[in-house]
């Protein structure tokens, strides 16, 4: 919902104020043309952005090779655009001018990249405008860096990080892969997710298709959420989910050693199995009871129903199906506008996410819905 | 729901369990339902598998390997790799605990035993691919450029499909990756636990390696995983008939098979 306002920034205040700072940028001037032989970007003088030509359902790789930031975000047109900054460590190497940036031709799109894996001093903060409506599928490989994907809708988004967190805004009709070593991923306002994370939290806000989320460690935080298929595992981390509940969706949230946190809606028809080896299991209004699981004297769960038409079963028309899973953690069922009492979660895991260094203009409106 | 029937007991039938007047029904059945019948021959590989290492000792604490491979970050002796999956990943061994554990019978239920033979074919997969494609992807870095595996993988199956994520174990290997491996169904213990071990090499040892933190925390993620199957072990100790903590181990081993795939792809990309 963004991307207007990105798009109308950038046709204005952005692209000269852009220009005026690349004209001071001593490593970027001689930036002509871009790759030739090998590319279809165009050669630019050096005082604008260096620009590239996209297919019509082109796919774009962006490689980051070199250690800084990706931003990402659109542009009017047919043609992208690329902008470095805060360069260093490229002229120990030799690289400068056209090697700065590579834009090769593939089969159905265009790759573009920054460093070469050899040159691991290299720095360089990259930003990518891409062409609404042309490119249907982004991936972006990030080596030491965070990422920022803003506005892009309608395209397969994937995202490869080793370290750094990974931002996706404003992308509603896109289907979102994040798949990270260390760093968290943070995502609002989009449409499916899938979410591979060796070390770091994940952060939905806003979702309306699938979710996916599988952490060895870290936290996962799904808020928001219209989802009916969604799946959040992490092996040491706490789990907390604040959505709809839709009719025969299914829900499954799995820690280890965490807490589990499940909302649950006036009015929401579901099926519930919940179970804790350690912990207990914890629900603030009263469950239709099917079947319980008690363990030296404390309830670790077991099979119930939520709803107001008698305890529902698995598999029924209408019927939600719910497994809440945790081995060491403690399990709660509570009503959106309820306060956890005990405070389960760590201090911090709810602060809100620190904002990505994308350009001066446009600039990412404050994400006030992810503080806590 | 005759079928149901047939197919939860299948377990029961394979161990012997079933008596005498049902083995006839149970033959007959077998005779008209592809679907058991193909689920009975995929235990019995998961269970002949268990029964060739059944009298292997388990590991009491598999926590001394895993210190000891923390204190040298550098290249994963062979030995420790096997002796470390031996104890920590092989779901022929984890059979085998839990036969001792609930007194001599493999008390798995059918998904679990499934899903056994799906981290397997994951697992054999993945190794397939990794060498198949770890040539062209040199070449590619060669050239000052990679490819991103994730459009070849798995990975893209679950979500680019529609598929509900619960359905994700199945098709953690792609139709393109089983394709490439010819062999997941016939493998014997030892030649799983030298494909795994292959494979935790290949990730450990990829060239060009990953940089060192990532493979900082590749470790300390697989310590992760193998604490919380270390902490159901324990478990089903004091509990051995508890069918969560089985549901759980049999759970934490797939996310176990599913974290080395996902490494491999960092592995590649890198």
């Amino acid at each position: 919902m963004f991307a207007p306002l990105v798009s109308a920034a950038l046709e204005s205040t952005a692209l000269r104020r852009f220009e005026r700072r690349l004209a001071g940028m001593t490593l970027l001037l001689g930036i002509v043309p871009a790759t030739a032989g090998s590319s279809s970007a165009q050669a630019q003088e050096a005082e604008e952005f260096m620009s590239f030509a996209v297919p019509q359902s082109g796919r774009v790789v962006i490689d980051h090779v070199a250690r800084g930031d990706v931003s990402v975000m659109t542009v009017p047109g047919r043609e992208g655009r690329v902008w470095l900054d805060d360069l260093s460590g490229f002229d120990n190497w030799g690289i400068q001018g056209p090697d700065l940036v590579r834009f090769d031709e593939t089969s159905d799109g265009i790759r573009i990249m920054t460093g070469t894996p050899a040159h691991d001093a290299s720095y360089a903060n990259l930003f990518v405008w891409l062409p609404e409506d042309v490119v249907n599928h982004l991936s972006v490989n990030g080596s030491e860096g965070n990422i920022t994907v803003l506005g892009i809708n309608d395209v397969d988004v994937v995202v490869t990080a080793y370290s750094g967190d990974v931002r996706v805004f404003d992308a509603a009709r896109t289907t979102v892969r994040v798949h990270s070593a260390s760093g968290d991923a943070i995502l609002s306002d989009i449409g499916s997710a899938d979410i591979w994370l060796m070390h770091g939290n994940a952060w939905i806000d806003e979702i309306e298709g699938i979710v996916s989320v599988f952490i060895v460690d870290g936290n996962g935080v799904v808020t928001g959420s219209n989802s009916n298929s969604v799946s959040i595992e992490t092996g040491s981390g706490n789990i907390w989910y604040e959505g709809a509940i839709r009719d025969e969706g299914r829900y499954s949230l799995s820690s280890h050693n965490g807490d589990v946190v499940f909302y649950v809606p006036e009015g929401a028809n579901a099926s519930l199995s919940a179970s804790t080896f350690e912990g207990r299991f914890d629900p603030s209004f009263d469950l239709d009871f099917l079947r319980g699981r008690v363990r030296n004297g404390i309830l670790r769960g077991g099979e119930f129903g939520i709803g107001e038409s008698g305890p529902p079963v698995s598999g029924m028309a209408g019927v939600a199906s719910v497994l809440l899973r945790s081995f060491y953690g403690d399990i709660y069922l509570i009503r959106p506008g309820e306060t956890m009492l005990g405070q389960p979660f760590c201090s911090g895991c709810f602060a809100a996410p620190s904002m990505p260094e994308v350009p001066p203009e446009p600039r990412v409106p404050d994400r006030q819905q992810f503080r806590r | 729901m005759a079928k149901d029937r047939f197919r939860d007991r299948l377990s029961d039938f394979l161990d012997g369990e079933v008596g005498d007047g049902e083995i006839d029904r149970f033959e007959r059945h077998l005779e008209e339902c592809e679907g058991c019948a193909q689920t009975l021959a995929e235990l019995r590989v998961v269970v002949r598998q268990a029964r060739t290492t059944v009298t292997h000792e388990p590991a009491t604490d598999l926590w001394p390997g895993i210190a000891a491979r923390l204190a040298a970050p550098g290249l994963v002796a062979e030995r420790q790799v096997r002796a470390r999956l031996a104890a920590g990943l092989s779901w022929v061994r984890r059979a085998g605990r839990i036969r001792r554990a609930v007194g001599g019978r493999i008390a798995l239920s059918v998904p679990q035993l499934a899903a056994a033979a799906v981290v397997l074919a994951s697992l054999s997969a993945g190794l397939a691919w990794m060498v198949g494609t770890s040539r062209s992807s040199v070449g590619e870095l060669a050239d000052g450029g990679y490819t991103a595996p994730n459009s070849v993988l798995g990975f893209e199956t679950g979500i680019a499909s529609g598929a509900d994520p619960a359905a994700k174990w199945t098709s953690a290997a792609s139709p393109a990756l089983q394709s490439v491996w010819s062999g997941g169904d016939n493998i014997d213990a030892d030649e799983y636990l030298a494909l795994v071990a292959r494979f935790e090499n290949a990730l450990f040892n990829a060239e060009p390696p990953l940089p060192p933190e990532t493979m900082a925390r590749i470790r300390r993620a697989l310590v992760t995983i193998d604490r919380a199957i270390i902490d159901a072990e324990q478990a089903l100790r004091q509990a051995p008939d508890d069918p969560y903590i089985e549901a759980h181990i049999a759970s934490t081993l797939q996310r176990k098979a599913e974290f080395l795939q996902q490494a491999v792809f960092l592995t590649a990309g890198n």
